[in-house]
């Protein structure tokens, strides 16, 4: 488990995150929403290990972050920023395989080339695998990203049993409909497979659909947390966004919130 | 680049590796065979062949290849690779690839360092015994070189990615910087000093010798070795500083090996040859456009192609006005800015 207790991120006077808890379980998809400037993208770089907060602590596995070399944190968790840009021209293939970068002169090298296949097909890339990154559009471009950070988590090697983490910061910002769904569906498969999944999501239907558990953020707080359909309600949701929803149950079960 | 290597794909490009490579050692091979041969003594290239292992030739030739010619082949091989190699992972560190030594002001800085010794050499000399040795003027080039690496990563980073713009202004702004203290030195110089500057400012291979290779063939070797074992980091660095990090990569420590081993490189080229500019683009160019942009393959790449290109300079350099010489960073900034600005155009056409 990758879980913060008590983090505060400072810039300069500004609390960027204020006394957050947050925890990301394997074989659970949990949804980080709340409005722009909420704190969602400091706490998924506090929680990757990449910024250490200025008060409380992160821990993956009980092991303090820093505690972690950068190459073997590598091996345990992938992450997904909101843009990457690459003034290079590698092709698909050759970014994807860059997930593969942590397992350099380890026994799970002999899995790369499965790796990357398996992650270029569900991510949906594996039909451009030989295309140059800069000639995609915005969307192809996420995707292949995507892909990438699938590729660090491995192909179903066991992993040795430990536990892995997926951290996604709007993986579906630049996506229509279809991939959006598709992202968040392999999303699903690797929880399935005992993935712990953490993901920023703007679209609040996609969250409902797809998330065990929700955080909502405001103002670098956390005003709720638990299990996905406890947080997203009518009340809390409305009093963060400062606009007035309505929470539809469908007849599958599945809730859409409307504006 | 894009239309070349987009019809590449990665997989097949891999495979190309080894054959690029030793495509490109031959090609070396060839340019160092024929440098031996060329200049202003006819020199046949059996009789070249015959000298180098070890046959009798004559004792003119002999003479003419082992001191005159032979240094300054390997001189030029040292040189170009270290120009190249690290102009390559410069623009891999920086993640632009319009980063080049001379450009970004490493190598005026290199020339700035070892200018000052020229001038008050004879004066540092009398307050530091240890300073009269060999090694204060490449010591106070690669001190230049380190010090506007340093400058020009302050200067054109923000977010972690170098703005091309702010690359090219910041480098403009460290040459200016570095000339403008090089010119008062000049100012101040006597005739020989003079005579130096002007081979410092504007490279030549002649004067280097076995002294030369002796001075930099080590840290160069040294510290190219070390750039081509960063290959894959760099790689994961044009991703991006963060998603580098979180691939695993110890990235200020990267930046750090990268920074300092590309002004050593740099610094002990410039001297021993002065400024030579517009390899380390031009070459690292040329290489992405044949094998993509992996630093597994552009670096070592680069310095195959890189001192190739600098012996095929030289030769120019000393054919074309013979029995004199043209200063070799005339010929590569002659052939370097035009395909730089072409280079800049395209990029505006595609950014």
């Amino acid at each position: 488990m990758i879980r913060a207790d008590g983090i505060s991120v400072l810039a300069g006077r500004k609390r960027l995150l204020d006394n957050v808890d947050a925890r990301i379980e394997p074989g659970r998809i949990v949804a980080l929403i709340g409005p722009n400037g909420a704190g969602k993208s400091t706490l998924i770089s506090a929680l990757s290990g990449e910024r250490r907060p200025d008060d409380g602590h992160v821990m993956l596995d009980g092991v303090p972050m820093a505690s972690w070399p950068a190459p073997a944190l590598a091996r345990r968790r992938a992450v997904l920023l909101q843009s990457t840009s690459l003034d290079f021209a590698f092709t698909v293939e050759e970014v994807v395989e860059l997930g593969r970068l942590p397992f350099a002169g380890t026994a799970r090298q002999v899995g790369d080339e499965q790796a990357v296949a398996a992650a270029c097909r569900l991510a949906g890339v594996d039909t451009f695998r030989t295309r140059s990154y800069q000639t995609l559009s915005g969307g192809e471009k996420q995707r292949v990203q995507f892909a990438r950070a699938l590729a660090q988590l491995g192909h179903r090697d066991g992993a040795g049993g430990e536990a892995h983490y997926l951290l996604l910061d709007e993986p579906t910002s630049a996506l229509d409909l279809r991939h959006q769904r598709s992202v968040l569906d392999a999303a699903r498969a690797l929880a399935d497979r005992g993935v712990g999944v953490l993901a920023a999501l703007h679209d609040l239907n996609l969250a409902a659909a797809y998330a065990d558990d929700a955080i909502l953020l405001n103002g670098g707080r956390v005003v709720a947390s638990g299990p996905a359909d406890d947080v997203m309600t009518r009340e809390l949701i409305g009093a963060c966004f400062e606009v007035p929803v309505e929470i539809v149950i469908r007849e599958n079960g599945a809730r859409a919130i409307l504006t | 680049m894009t239309d070349i290597a987009a019809s590449v794909s990665g997989t097949s490009r891999a495979l190309k590796r080894p054959a690029i490579l030793g495509g490109l050692a031959v090609l070396l091979a060839l340019a160092a065979l024929l440098s031996l041969a060329t200049g202003a003594v006819p020199i046949g290239v059996g009789d070249v062949l015959r000298a180098l292992f070890g046959f009798e030739v004559d004792a003119q030739s002999a003479a003419v290849i082992t001191m005159i010619r032979l240094p300054r082949m390997l001189l030029a091989i040292v040189v170009g690779a270290a120009l190249a190699g690290s102009g390559a992972a410069l623009q891999g560190l920086f993640r632009n690839p319009l980063a080049d030594p001379s450009l970004i002001g490493v190598s005026s800085g290199a020339a700035l360092g070892a200018v000052v010794v020229i001038v008050f050499g004879g004066a540092i000399a009398v307050v530091i015994p240890f300073a009269a040795s060999p090694l204060l003027l490449p010591f106070a080039a690669f001190a230049g070189g380190l010090a506007a690496t340093f400058a020009m990563q302050r200067l054109a980073q923000s977010g972690g990615r170098s703005a091309t713009a702010t690359l090219l202004l910041a480098g403009i702004a460290i040459n200016a910087l570095t000339w403008a203290l090089t010119g008062f030195l000049v100012y101040v110089a006597n005739d020989t000093q003079l005579r130096d500057f002007t081979f410092w400012s504007m490279g030549s291979l002649a004067a280097g010798g076995w002294q030369g290779i002796a001075i930099a063939a080590l840290p160069i070797a040294a510290a190219l070795g070390i750039i081509v074992v960063s290959a894959r980091a760099l790689d994961a660095m044009l991703l991006g500083e963060r998603e580098a990090m979180h691939l695993g990569v110890p990235v200020q420590r990267l930046k750090n090996v990268v920074m300092v081993t590309s002004a050593l490189a740099v610094s002990s080229a410039v001297a021993v040859s002065g400024v030579i500019g517009f390899v380390g683009i031009v070459v690292p160019h040329l290489v992405r456009m044949v094998a993509g942009p992996d630093h597994r393959i552009v670096l070592p790449g680069s310095m195959l192609a890189g001192a190739a290109l600098l012996l095929v300079a030289d030769m120019f350099a000393r054919i074309v006005v013979s029995p004199a010489e043209l200063p070799i960073g005339l010929v590569t900034s002659a052939v370097g800015s035009p395909f730089f600005l072409w280079l800049l155009v395209r990029r505006r056409k595609f950014a």
